[in-house]
């Protein structure tokens, strides 16, 4: 009991690139499962099936997997470029400076 | 990967932020937050492993029948169709979680969400085999001997089999959970119920056994935007500097006035006990997920030192500055009146729904016939979902134009809970269907008269000339 705060405890952060990743994947992962049940509630995966017979989706269930990991792959890709292309310019000795004076 | 973006650049940018991850070890607490967590914990892990196994007329009570493309949640059937109840219960859902953000703050975060729930399920675990904080951390240190061995194996065993029945537990409201059963345990079940299963256990031992508060702190897009909810009135687990500072270490039974200190004693438990590793009495925090473990410490504490409770308390910013309470201000109030119309709306389309849905579409081949004497006959397809749990037989008429009938049979019957399609021609005379013209079908069941549905579709004849 009352024992003084530990010395070497401090809080944990994940490095940037961990907080990058967890996050888009995430995000990701949560609207790709939002949209596959806006898709999948107005098609059914067989109706697709017949359509372009694609051979490799033989039931409704790998039907809703193939479609939700196929969103997920998307809005990851989508994610990740979007994090590449706006993330904050680096300063320090390798950042591009213009020239003084 | 990592090692070489963070030498790269960042580094300079942040001063060295990339500290090795350390683990927080939180200190276990009891008191009356807990007891309620602990309660709700039960309560609604419970509810998710049992659900599954609650029959309802003779078939599972909550089923998401993906294969078959039919949701049963007791009484009701929900056909791909009604997909807009789901939307409208969702959308209820989200407005009740802002509404009762606004009035109590994080209250889901501590007590209701899964993220918190199974953490707090395997924490219980790791608390059962490992000991206490000092224990584990101590463990930790140790070199590893066979005692470290057994401990941290049983551990993994008792977290792997407690995901793996989450996993299966999950598919099961998905496909039927006695099916599944069977079909695992003799290993014969498809390639997609295995990967589910695999796939959801995995991300509940990855979330609630590895990443924990991380999740709230980084990934939780509800956490970020939460404070977006919070006002001057919102509850919030917070300090009371007024009364706590200057803290201050003292010995038992003294009179903090004389030694010019508050109330704090800075014996840090409030620390110690957060999951997510912060001090309250820094002031509120994104990170605080509400859980008032911190309260629990500290009234322990304060007991022990013979002060009253509530040094760290469910406060608002208002009380705190000694203001007056509104429970209802422009936010609530606005929130709730959304989700009262929101809950109306649903209930009473929910309680006007009709058992059967209709579509007729018209055929797009030939805009009509010319069958002489009898006039102009137009063709249709009709679908006829029988949404109930018995089979109806259904009578269909048309009407719209003067002299319009129906020239294919009239009734026929539905087995339950499917779909029946039939070609329907309709024809009508000539002075009647020159032009486009709106017809309307009416379908009645013929042994339950208050079963009707009607349906617009056109009619095409003949251009005027």
């Amino acid at each position: 009991m009352n024992t003084p705060a530990n010395s070497e405890e401090k809080p944990v952060e994940w490095s940037r690139d961990t907080q990058k990743y967890a996050v888009l994947s995430w995000i990701s992962f949560l609207s790709a499962a939002a949209f596959s049940v806006v898709l999948f509630a107005f098609i059914d995966p067989l109706v697709i099936v017949d359509a372009v017979n694609v051979q490799f989706i033989e039931s409704r269930s790998s039907g809703y997997a193939i479609g939700f990991f196929f969103l997920w792959a998307n809005a990851w890709v989508a994610c990740w470029y979007t994090v590449r292309l706006i993330r904050r310019k680096r300063r320090g000795p390798t950042a591009w400076k213009p020239e003084q004076g | 990967m990592q090692n070489s973006r963070n030498e790269s650049g960042s580094k300079y940018e942040y001063g060295n932020l990339y500290r090795s991850e350390e683990k927080i070890y939180p200190r276990e607490i009891k008191g009356r937050f807990s007891n309620f967590r602990r309660l709700a914990i039960v309560v609604l892990l419970g509810l998710f492993y049992v659900m599954p196994w609650v029959t309802w007329d003779g078939r599972q009570a909550v089923l998401f029948d993906l294969p078959a493309r039919k949701f049963y949640i007791f009484g009701l059937t929900l056909w791909p169709q009604d997909f807009i109840y789901l939307a409208l219960l969702l959308i209820i859902l989200a407005v009740s979680l802002f509404f009762f953000t606004a009035i109590a703050g994080r209250v889901w975060c501590g007590f209701a969400c899964p993220q918190t729930v199974w953490t707090e399920a395997f924490i219980w675990i790791e608390q059962r085999i490992e000991g206490n904080r000092s224990q584990r951390m101590k463990l930790d240190k140790a070199p590893w001997t066979a005692d470290k061995i057994f401990k941290k194996t049983a551990k993994q065993f008792l977290w792997i089999t407690l995901a793996l029945y989450t996993g299966y537990t999950f598919v099961g409201y998905f496909v039927d959970i006695r099916d599944l059963s069977v079909t695992l345990a003799t290993f014969t079940a498809g390639p997609w119920e295995w990967f589910w299963v695999l796939f959801y256990g995995f991300a509940t031992y990855g979330n609630a056994g590895f990443m924990r508060e991380q999740v709230c702190k980084y990934m939780c897009p509800y956490a970020r935007f939460q404070s977006s909810m919070f006002d001057q009135d919102t509850l919030i687990v917070t300090y009371d500097p007024e009364r706590g500072e200057p803290r201050g270490p003292r010995r038992r039974g003294t009179e903090p006035r004389e030694l010019g200190l508050g109330d704090c004693i800075d014996c840090t438990m409030c620390v110690q006990v957060c999951p997510t590793g912060i001090d309250i009495r820094k002031g509120l925090q994104y990170e605080c997920i509400a859980c008032a473990a911190c309260i629990d410490a500290c009234d322990s504490v304060m007991d022990k030192m013979e002060y009253p409770r509530g040094l760290i308390r469910y406060s608002t910013e208002n009380a705190l500055e000694h203001k007056r309470y509104h429970l209802w201000r422009p936010r609530t109030i606005v929130y709730s009146m959304i989700l009262v119309a929101l809950l109306t709306g649903l209930v009473s389309s929910l309680a006007m729904t009709q058992p059967v849905i209709m579509d007729v579409m018209r055929d797009r081949n030939t805009l009509y016939r010319d069958i002489g004497r009898a006039g102009i006959e137009n063709s249709y397809t009709m679908r006829v979902v029988n949404k109930h749990n018995r089979d109806h037989t259904y009578r269909i008429s048309v009407s719209g134009l003067d002299g319009i009938t129906i020239r294919t049979d009239t009734e026929f019957s539905v087995p339950a809970e499917s779909v029946h399609t039939l070609p329907v021609s309709v024809t009508a005379p000539h002075d009647a269907a020159a032009g486009g013209n709106v017809i309307e079908f009416r379908l009645q069941s013929v042994d339950d008269r208050s079963i009707a549905v009607v349906g617009e579709s056109r009619f095409r004849g003949p251009e005027e000339n």
